[in-house]
């Protein structure tokens, strides 16, 4: 094999070339570091919400919570399953709830509204979302207009501290607390007493969705249970299943932006190809030189496949860097930002790092192999000719 | 000036393979800008369009998704000041599979009278009246379906129980400003529900009124509030283009990750730019030399390369912003996200905008190594060629 010092010290030769080939590759491997890290945010936030043997109950056929409608009467039955874990206290840990869209500055002009979630729910929610942590302040007390507000919303609408008032609907509602949810989808939402809430919107003897606990090992039980029962026309899934189809939409935002870099990746691979064309001409006689040490056509081809990668990868280096500077000096990893109901932080991942790194080695590799290719079919006596 | 052009040509041919392979990279890059910028400018549209409008859009006080009685028509249509009053019901289906979603907009015949823009003729109105089962849709959508005037086609909706509806396809909307649209007839559909087993209430999602004029929009806005406070459903009564830009807010901030994106862009032509100049100019630096030898200015020279840099972005430019315009020219639909109003748009403005910008980023790059080459003295020139 042909040394790899020969291909560095052949890419520091031509320093302006290398810096801005290399160059454009870092900005790909940026904006897919940067995508990586904008997808794995999202992602983690929403699937935080989902608890381990926790379970969803929708109305038949609905794929969310606001869509879904289940009755007092299918409640009632639901709740009396016996694969539903309970409380010390033989509570069934079921907690029916209600949403409705929540715009946490109602004041603010059209163009700058924001909306989030208002969950209504009885106090068993805040055991069956047991990961959720009053941070300050106190759960709403039942019958009550008072609110508690995820922790992300709380840091980013100073209006929404504890103690202060809300006019929601007809009545104005008092803060009572902040909770956290290990930065999860619910610290982007607002609860308050299921009752009241129900008295100022559309659900009329009912609710919306119910979360359950189910006993270790019984899922399927409870699963069978419903879809036999006429009583109750309802879909039930896991959380986790239930949340990771609404990530579908972080997946479609993912291959807008894969668009995007897919085809700046492309440009990038002409671009290298350019340069290693150009580094192929000017080094003839070198390849020439080598072929009469010895080093047959697959070295060179190797060879110059290989110079083609470590430019790429030099550039995919510069532009996880590059990526990292931008998510901090921008406050992009430190400050919440939202897609749609979503409250959620930039978040580093070593997969963000990894296909950043892929990424960059699959350009240099494309973007090398036919002037490679080209330099390995240079024939002897055309080579030597020129030196 | 033909010399000039001819020099420029035989430069550009000189290395036919980079000069093809930087051309391409310039277009691939217009023509993401190109669709890049398109958005915002697309969005805008939307609610330009919207603020010439004398409608206002009524939702519930309480969060824009609750609903309203559609009975409220009633003592709007008594106000001084409203020229019509139509309440609308929403309906999300899809048509063959999940990948295929129509957002449906129920309303019944006063939606010609507060929506003129919808153009529907005598004949349309006539023959929604007589057959329920009828929808008038957006040009887009038709595209998209391949659904053409007088076909059945049957929607699932993606509530509860997802209830199937059948409709006739009775004409395309003249109006190129709804090209998502489905129009149909709000009492079939609450029957439609009311059949399926759910709450047999008159509900609207919104009520949209059209004013008599601008001036009246305002106070009118102010008196239906005013009149619906302390009731079940108290109203927030907006023009369209505020509620238009209040759907368009509560997305995301997407104006900034495109301009984001669009700088990424933009530094990546000039980098593939600048770097194809740097490999041109270190090639003809013996030409440079022995046109500076025989006679040429430095301006001269400099005009020859900074044309060759120029035609390349301009070739690159040409192809990349065209596609754009030919691909979505005719627009591609945002999906429900504007209720059905909005739609992708690459005009000529913007074309013509990423156009400027490719001539411009290739002309750019090779300042720095164009200035450099002429400004060797042609001995030194000579010596590096020797």
């Amino acid at each position: 094999m042909i040394p790899i010092r020969y291909n560095l010290r052949s890419l520091m030769v031509r320093r302006a070339t290398t810096v801005m080939t290399a160059s454009v590759v870092a900005l790909v491997v940026m904006l897919l570091f940067i995508l990586s890290g904008f997808v794995a945010g999202l992602r983690a936030t929403v699937m935080g919400t989902a608890l381990t043997d926790n379970w969803i109950v929708l109305s038949r056929g609905t794929a969310n919570e606001g869509g879904s409608f289940i009755s007092r009467e299918q409640y009632e039955i639901i709740k009396s399953r016996p694969q539903i874990k309970a409380t010390p206290d033989g509570q069934a840990l079921v907690s029916p709830e209600v949403i409705t869209g929540f715009n946490p500055v109602p004041d603010a002009p059209p163009s700058s509204g924001i909306f989030t979630l208002l969950r209504g729910v009885y106090p068993i929610a805040y055991q069956v979302h047991r990961d959720m942590r009053l941070e300050s302040g106190r759960w709403p007390t039942r019958g009550t207009a008072e609110m508690a507000v995820g922790g992300n919303l709380a840091a980013r609408f100073h209006n929404l501290a504890v103690g202060s008032d809300f006019k929601f609907g007809r009545r104005t509602f008092k803060i009572v607390g902040i909770f956290s949810d290990h930065d999860s989808a619910r610290e982007s939402e607002v609860l308050t007493d299921l009752d009241i809430l129900t008295q100022d919107i559309h659900v009329a003897n009912g609710f919306e969705v119910l979360h359950v606990v189910l006993k270790p090992g019984t899922q399927a039980d409870f699963a069978k249970s419903l879809t036999t029962d006429s009583r109750v026309k309802v879909d039930t899934m896991s959380e986790q299943e239930f949340y990771a189809k609404q990530t579908e939409f972080v997946d479609q935002l993912r291959a807008l932006g894969l668009i995007v870099a897919l085809i700046l990746a492309i440009g990038s691979v002409f671009g290298a190809m350019n340069t290693m064309y150009s580094a192929v001409a000017r080094r003839t006689s070198e390849i020439g030189v080598l072929r009469v040490l010895g080093f047959s056509r697959f070295n060179v081809l190797a060879s110059f496949v290989i110079e083609s990668i470590v430019l790429a990868l030099a550039g995919g280096v510069l532009g996880e860097i590059l990526g990292v500077l931008v998510a901090y000096s921008t406050g992009l990893a430190s400050q919440l930002m939202n897609v749609g109901e979503f409250m959620f932080r930039f978040r580093l991942t070593a997969d963000a790092f990894g296909s950043g790194l892929i990424a960059a080695i699959a350009i240099g590799a494309l973007g090398g192999l036919l002037p490679a290719w080209r330099a390995s079919r240079i024939g002897l006596v055309e080579s030597l000719r020129s030196v | 000036m033909f010399n000039w052009i001819k020099l420029v040509e035989r430069n550009m041919r000189r290395n036919l393979r980079r000069t093809i392979l930087t051309i391409l990279t310039i277009a691939l890059s217009t023509f993401i800008y190109t669709v890049l910028v398109s958005v915002p400018a697309s969005m805008d549209r939307v609610v330009k369009d919207a603020s010439g409008t004398l409608r206002v859009i009524i939702s519930n006080k309480t969060a824009p998704w609750e609903d309203l009685p559609a009975r409220y028509c009633d003592d709007i249509n008594k106000m001084s000041g409203v020229a019509a009053c139509v309440a609308i019901t929403g309906w999300f289906a899809t048509w063959r599979d999940v990948t295929e979603p129509v957002f449906g907009v129920g309303a019944g015949p006063e939606i010609g009278d507060v929506f003129p823009d919808y153009a529907l003729t005598g004949q349309q109105r006539e023959a929604r009246a007589k057959e329920k089962r009828t929808a008038i849709v957006g040009e887009i959508l038709m595209r998209k379906y391949g659904w053409k005037i007088g076909d059945t086609v049957t929607l699932r909706g993606t509530d509860s129980d997802h209830m199937e509806m059948t409709f006739i396809i009775l004409g395309q909307m003249a109006s190129k400003r709804y090209p998502n649209t489905f129009l149909m007839r709000r009492d079939y559909l609450m029957a439609a529900r009311k059949a399926h087993g759910l709450p047999d209430e008159d509900i609207a999602w919104n009520i949209i009124v059209r004013a008599t004029s601008a001036d009246a929009m305002g106070p009118l806005a102010k008196q239906i509030d005013e009149h619906f406070a302390n009731s079940d459903a108290e109203t927030r009564t907006m023009t369209e283009s505020d509620a238009l830009s209040s759907g368009l807010s509560a997305i995301g901030n997407i104006r900034a990750i495109v301009f984001a994106l669009c700088l990424v862009v933009l530094l990546t032509v000039l980098l593939i730019a600048a770097n194809s100049t740097v490999m041109m100019v270190r090639e003809q630096i013996s030409d440079v030399a022995v046109m500076r030898a025989i006679g040429f200015s430095r301006t001269a020279v400099a005009s020859l390369l900074f044309g060759e840099c120029g035609a390349i972005g301009l070739i690159g430019g040409i192809l990349g912003a065209g596609a754009a315009l030919w691909m979505f020219s005719g627009g591609i639909t945002l999906g429900a996200a504007l209720g059905g109003n909005g739609a992708l748009w690459v005009t000529p403005a913007q074309t013509l905008n990423a156009l400027i910008a490719a001539l411009g980023v290739s002309v750019v790059s090779g300042v720095v190594p164009i200035f450099e080459a002429v400004r060797i003295p042609p001995a030194l020139a000579f010596r590096k060629v020797v």
